[in-house]
């Protein structure tokens, strides 16, 4: 028994340091944002590889990037687009993601390549075309504009097939002896149960949202309606050498992202409790 | 034919069917408008020659396609990609799968490692390129500080690809490894129970469960993880720059359309590239989905 | 519709509060997706509504720090210059756009994408640039050909100002093709600041208010 626990621990051990040698690996070029943000402008574009702290902390760049900048505004774009283009992407992928997964209708194969088709061609083919849209419509600045790429998912699609393949088959043959017609099982039995790919989704399209810049430069060209990466692009251009204002920014921009994900990987639950059979 | 088949759906199968096509229908329909219009106009202008100064496109027929199959310039940029997607694809999602199934276990600071891991996702791009540069860069970076070496990591044509694939490893794992984890807290926990009943190592657990529960996740995974390493392009500009002597050898297929589309302004061109990446990666996803039946287990 | 006189009597056997809280415990998504889709779709409504007009011109600065956009001195100048309506129509006068076409910068040339998509987009009609950058874009072939029969008679009003780049067509031969107006000495340096050294003003290949462009260049070089 004694054996059982000391191998035990070696094991915990051994995990313990794998992820703290991938952590620091991951961890650099944030860190680096995070130090070089209460640097002075020389320390910052020092060439010693081995200045990694600042030799004063300077919390003004945190200041100056906050009052010229609308910080509250673009927080507010940004977290708008980020939940319209969640709830949309969510919505639209689940249910597209469960007719795929899990039911036979004509034309099936077909659509479905059109998904995989979509996810094959580099983005920037679709700037264009898709600003002519939103300037059409004049929706140009707002936040419908800000959204608009996002309202459907190839990308959730498919990972949505696949959360609905992985569930046991029985489960959904008891929901149609209960006398659920199809939209009942999707929605009381089966998409709950994929929760967790929604979770997934949701952190996946987040990032993305957060992440594109091109779209809500070309978009939203005023700085009021604009999101917070195009902002920070923006200041890219202005202060080009001015590498710990930047970092200042870029990190205060990154830290809702952060919170965001805390929130949402908490939603991942612990596995469904019991397999079909008991259900 | 498809009259002959709808007459024979039973009342269950046309109402499955209906309710099928329901559900699709907003997302193919999103898809149709926002994507497939612009993929139609891309093809359509691979057709054609761009016109300078205001003057318009002229119909060339196939006459790019016939350039692009005769540009070495093309054939080197699929090279290239193909190369970095072979270090990308493997690693990034072996490391990942290694990394979630640890954290898929009760233990002390997962939540903190979970973030760590996901915080490359949301750095800033232009601190990410800023680091790579500096851990690469040949007089003062530090990773030759610490190996005590002079290793050219970017500007050596022999080597720039790797060099590269690393970057794309390491961006890619956070992503990977969510979805990992998502797949992972699917499986149902009896399983596992049962299994420590039987009293399998977590190492025989691995295989025997985790492995084949987790194929459909696994092969959504390694099947968009080669879509899109077959695009890659943002990774590679941010350190790569023109002037850099092994630019030729890591110019992927995206970048060259880039080039010609935005630089150039010869969008007839840089479309043709375009389709014929994409049929590249179709015929992959056919040989892809082939495999999908042999070696993925759905309940 | 089986299904919905069934619902309709299982609540009608339940007391008011537990019919409530059945509604919810089973329609909640159902419901909170209603919700959504109706106040996007009045959100969708007002937009419309409110939604901008026409534009009379669409001008790119770039590279500039000083704010010429919407309400600026230099906007409304020009406006009551042209005697634009704005309530009809509007200026849009873009000064957030910084890129060089001469090196490649750390990330992308954003920036350059976007002025790209707003050329292609028929959007833009002219650009504000420093020479050398404009003669780059220039050679791009992005900018209008001012031989054209659209600009020809705006070119001969500036003809002492226009600035050529040398364009290799198909066959071989090279030809001188005029691609701007140089504004070196307009009130863009003189009274904004807005530009230190030269700075040159070129017109999108696909315009599509060349008047208005005309009345801008007046504007610029009023006084000059």
């Amino acid at each position: 028994m004694d054996s059982v626990r000391t191998r035990d621990q070696i094991i915990r051990v051994v995990i313990h340091v794998i992820l703290i040698i991938m952590s620091i690996i991951m961890i650099v070029p944030f860190l680096w944002m995070a130090l070089t943000a209460f640097k002075t402008v020389q320390e910052s574009t020092s060439i010693d590889p081995f200045i990694i702290f600042p030799s004063e902390w300077h919390f003004e760049n945190f200041a100056i990037v906050w009052e010229n900048y609308n910080f509250l505004g673009l927080y507010k774009n940004t977290l708008l687009m980020i939940f319209f283009r969640v709830l949309c992407a969510v919505l639209t992928a689940t249910m597209a993601g469960y007719a795929f997964g899990r039911l036979n209708f004509p034309g099936k194969k077909l659509l479905f390549s059109l998904v995989l088709i979509q996810m094959m061609v580099p983005p920037q083919i679709f700037l264009l075309p898709q600003y002519l849209m939103v300037s059409n419509m004049n929706m140009l600045n707002t936040t419908f504009a800000l959204v608009f790429p996002g309202l459907v998912s190839a990308f959730g699609t498919y990972l949505m097939k696949t959360s609905f393949q992985g569930l046991p088959r029985d489960l959904e043959e008891a929901g149609s002896i209960d006398g659920c017609n199809i939209g009942q099982r999707f929605l009381l039995i089966m998409a709950p149960l994929t929760r967790s790919g929604m979770v997934s989704l949701g952190i996946f399209t987040a990032v993305f949202a957060f992440k594109d810049l091109m779209w809500p430069m070309i978009a939203c060209t005023r700085s009021e309606t604009t999101s917070l990466s195009a902002a920070l692009a923006r200041m890219q251009g202005q202060f080009a050498a001015n590498y710990p204002q930047l970092m200042a920014a870029a990190l205060m921009a990154c830290l809702p992202m952060i919170v965001l994900y805390l929130i949402f990987q908490k939603q991942f639950v612990e596995g469904i409790a019991t397999s079909g059979g008991k259900l | 034919m498809t009259k002959a088949k709808k007459a024979k759906m039973t009342p269950a199968q046309r109402n499955e069917a209906v309710w099928g096509l329901v559900f699709v229908a907003p997302a193919i329909l999103g898809l149709i408008i926002l994507n497939f219009w612009p993929i139609g106009n891309t093809i359509w202008q691979s057709l054609h020659r761009t016109g300078d100064f205001g003057l318009g496109n002229t119909f060339v027929g196939l006459d790019n396609y016939v350039n692009v199959c005769g540009d070495s310039e093309f054939w080197q940029s699929m090279l290239n990609t193909i190369k970095y997607a072979i270090i990308e694809v493997p690693f990034s999602i072996v490391i990942a799968l290694i990394l979630a199934v640890f954290l898929n276990r009760k233990m002390k600071f997962r939540s903190g490692y979970r973030t760590i891991f996901f915080l490359p996702m949301v750095a800033a791009p232009a601190a990410v390129a800023m680091v790579w540069k500096w851990l690469y860069n040949q007089q003062y970076g530090l990773l030759n500080q610490i190996f005590d070496a002079s290793i050219a990591w970017i500007s050596n044509p022999a080597t720039a690809w790797i060099s590269v694939g690393i970057i794309g490893v390491w961006s890619i794992i956070g992503y990977n490894m969510v979805l990992f984890i998502g797949g992972l807290q699917e499986i149902p926990h009896d399983y596992y129970e049962a299994a420590d009943i039987d009293g399998a190592t977590g190492i025989r657990q691995f295989f025997s469960i985790t492995v084949p529960l987790l194929s459909p996740t696994t092969f959504f995974i390694v099947q968009t993880r080669i879509i899109s390493a077959l695009q890659v392009f943002d990774l590679i500009y941010m350190v790569m720059d023109r002037t850099n002597v092994a630019f030729s050898k890591v110019q992927s297929v995206v970048m060259l359309f880039y080039e010609y589309t935005f630089t150039n302004d010869n969008k007839g061109y840089g479309s043709t590239l375009v389709v014929m990446l994409l049929i590249f990666i179709l015929i992959i996803t056919v040989v892809l989905q082939k495999l999908e039946k042999k070696f993925v287990f759905y309940n | 519709m089986n299904w919905f006189r069934q619902e309709r009597d299982k609540l009608r056997q339940l007391p008011r509060r537990q019919r409530l809280t059945y509604i919810w415990d089973y329609y909640r998504l159902w419901i909170l997706g209603l919700v959504a889709l109706v106040v996007i779709s009045a959100y969708m409504i007002g937009n419309f509504i409110h939604a901008n007009r026409d534009n009379q011109i669409y001008v790119v600065y770039a590279n500039t720090f000083t704010d010429l956009g919407e309400n600026s001195d230099f906007w409304e100048g020009y406006v009551s210059f042209s005697g634009a309506d704005t309530s009809k129509e509007n200026v849009i006068f873009d000064d957030e756009n910084y890129f060089d076409m001469s090196k490649s910068s750390v990330t992308r040339n954003y920036y350059y994408e976007k002025v790209v998509v707003l050329i292609d987009s028929e959007t833009m009609d002219a650009i504000v640039f420093e020479t050398e950058n404009l003669a780059l874009l220039g050679q791009s072939g992005r900018l209008m050909d001012l031989n054209d029969e659209r600009t020809r008679a705006l070119m001969e009003k500036y003809a002492d100002r226009l600035i050529t780049v040398t364009h290799e067509d198909e066959d071989g031969t090279s030809r001188e093709i005029p691609v701007g107006f140089d504004i070196s000495d307009s009130r863009l340096v003189t009274e904004e600041g807005a530009y230190s050294g030269e700075c040159a003003l070129g017109i999108s290949a696909s315009a599509q208010h060349i008047d208005a462009v005309e009345q801008l260049l007046d504007y610029l070089l009023q006084g000059a």
